[in-house]
């Protein structure tokens, strides 16, 4: 798995994923990400090109979720192909991390101020 | 006659590419629907990886048996392997959580296969977990 982080305005951060989203996905994931959600505030997780998710997977989406969620900011995700989406629905992830079609709702999303 | 293939795998995550890239074939093969095959495909790797992550206590290497046959208008999938006894069908599941602040953190691959398969059947036997899948197929149109 291919993990980019471009900085798309001050404060949010887009965080491309390309390839699977599984076991050494997931490894990947808690190497680099993890150490990016300590010091970025808003992320973007561009989904669209990640062709295989397992729940491997889904756990590292959850922990860096939380620990983005526990500074006070947001982790979304966006654009998931549609199998990839129905992995969310189906294992209940998109009750708890937003999933948006469109990369354009998603910075829409995050630089709305959360309502307590 | 049953068409039935089979794949040995060690108990190493190195290997999973390789369950992902079988089943594809498998699948192509035998002209499955996209849809289908992805569902099999994401309920094999998470039985697979659940036994390659939880079945062992010791860190020697073993055989896990993966066989996919399709019979009675179904796809049948078994996972067989020497570890520890495992019966997914018997864990009962939380209920979905509503925030990301109280989500637990894994668990999911249970609960979907539970999702994805019409049926799934556990049994021990002779000191092996034998887990089925079975996903129907469609009726042909």
């Amino acid at each position: 798995m291919n993990i980019d982080i471009a900085l798309v305005e001050e404060g949010i951060s887009r965080v491309n994923l390309v390839g699977s989203l599984d076991v050494s996905g997931a490894q990947a994931i808690e190497r680099d990400l993890s150490a990016a959600v300590r010091v970025k505030q808003q992320l973007i997780i561009d989904l669209s090109q990640v062709k295989f998710l397992s729940s491997q997977g889904i756990r590292a989406l959850v922990v860096n979720a939380k620990a983005v969620a526990a500074k006070g900011h947001k982790l979304v995700l966006s654009g998931p192909p549609p199998q990839v989406a129905q992995v969310l629905r189906v294992s209940g992830i998109d009750k708890v991390i937003p999933v948006y079609d469109q990369f354009d709702a998603a910075l829409a999303a995050v630089k709305t101020p959360a309502v307590d | 006659m049953l068409d039935e293939t089979k794949l040995a795998l060690r108990n190493d995550d190195a290997d999973l590419p390789r369950l992902n890239d079988w089943v594809e074939q498998f699948g192509r093969r035998r002209g499955l629907a996209h849809d289908r095959l992805f569902e099999i495909k994401t309920c094999l790797y998470e039985a697979v990886a659940n036994v390659i992550a939880y079945a062992y206590l010791d860190h020697h290497p073993h055989q896990i048996e993966v066989r996919l046959a399709i019979a009675d208008g179904a796809v049948i999938a078994t996972v067989e392997d020497d570890g520890q006894p495992f019966d997914p069908l018997a864990v009962t599941l939380r209920p979905p959580e509503q925030t990301i602040e109280l989500a637990q953190i894994g668990g999911r691959g249970i609960l979907m296969m539970r999702q994805f398969m019409d049926r799934m059947r556990y049994e021990r036997r002779d000191g092996h977990n034998l887990l089925t899948l079975i996903r129907c197929l469609p009726e042909p149109s």
